[in-house]
């Protein structure tokens, strides 16, 4: 169990940041297509 | 086209998507010079659309067709980059592991030993120590080998009838990448008449990227170690471990 929650937490902490920040590009890409999506 | 669209699962789905493409896209251009590239493109939309919400018409206009070249530039540029993304779309990511103390003292030891006792014999040697930039595109010039890294493995490629001893080894996480390999040769004027091609190769490759990259004369067994372009020569087997420790702990 404990080997578990080291694996799942290595893999959320591991390149935390860079994960971060391609979530915020991600949904800033994803807002800007479907603004332009809704403008037609 | 309804607001629903921001409230759908498949919106969810469409981010996560778009999450693992963005991740996966820096991580392959991380550690590699096209991440200098990709702050550019940044500098540039960010500029282009604060031109825009500005409504500087005239430079946005300036803007947009440089953006276009801009694109056309990147992908003559990075074609082996890109390459090498789409031949490595579908295949297992290999992530980059920090080398442990053990490892790296190891390391370092297999490397300079083989360098003295090659410099005794006075056999020519070319080793390159990868590190942040990749050096992917030289690793395909040469032999893959990918084997573990020891004194002799060095030792015997570097042996003068042995196949793979013309060109250049590269170490990478403590295993011997590829050898035989094609390193740029350096363009620098003011360097030695009496250094051969194999000190250019070194020098050139330290240029290109931030590799350590070490060489031992054939003519009159010196060591030395080519750091960012800059060349130290007749180096000690004692000086060669601590440079190299310094510069591989930082």
């Amino acid at each position: 169990m404990k080997r578990k929650v080291k694996k799942i937490t290595n893999i959320i902490f591991d390149n935390f940041l860079l994960k971060i920040i391609s979530l915020i590009v991600a949904i800033l890409l994803w807002s800007y297509a479907s603004a332009q999506l809704l403008r037609g | 086209m309804s607001f629903n669209i921001f409230t759908q699962w498949q919106s969810v789905v469409q981010i996560v998507i778009l999450w693992a493409a963005v991740y996966h896209a820096f991580l392959f251009l991380q550690g590699t010079r096209a991440v200098y590239l990709l702050r550019g493109i940044v500098i540039l939309f960010a500029a282009f659309f604060i031109f825009e919400k500005l409504g500087f018409v005239v430079l946005t206009w300036v803007m947009a067709k440089l953006l276009t070249f801009f694109v056309i530039i990147m992908v003559v540029m990075f074609q082996p980059e890109l390459r090498e993304g789409l031949m490595r779309l579908g295949q297992r990511y290999e992530f980059r592991s920090s080398e442990k103390k053990e490892v790296l003292d190891k390391t370092l030891k297999d490397i300079v030993t083989a360098a003295n006792k090659l410099a005794r014999r006075k056999i020519g040697a070319l080793i390159a120590i990868s590190r942040k930039i990749t050096l992917k595109n030289y690793i395909e010039s040469g032999v893959f080998l990918d084997a573990e890294l020891s004194s002799e493995l060095l030792q015997n490629i570097f042996y003068p009838l042995a196949p793979l001893h013309d060109g250049g080894v590269v170490i990478s996480d403590n295993k011997v990448v590829a050898g035989a390999c094609l390193f740029p040769l350096s363009e620098a004027t003011n360097l030695d008449k009496s250094f051969g091609m194999r000190h250019r190769a070194a020098l050139g490759l330290s240029e290109n990227s931030d590799a350590l990259v070490i060489v031992v004369s054939e003519e009159n067994g010196s060591i030395s170690l080519a750091i960012n372009g800059q060349l130290t020569c007749d180096l000690t087997p004692g000086d060669l471990h601590t440079i190299l420790k310094g510069q591989l702990s930082a």
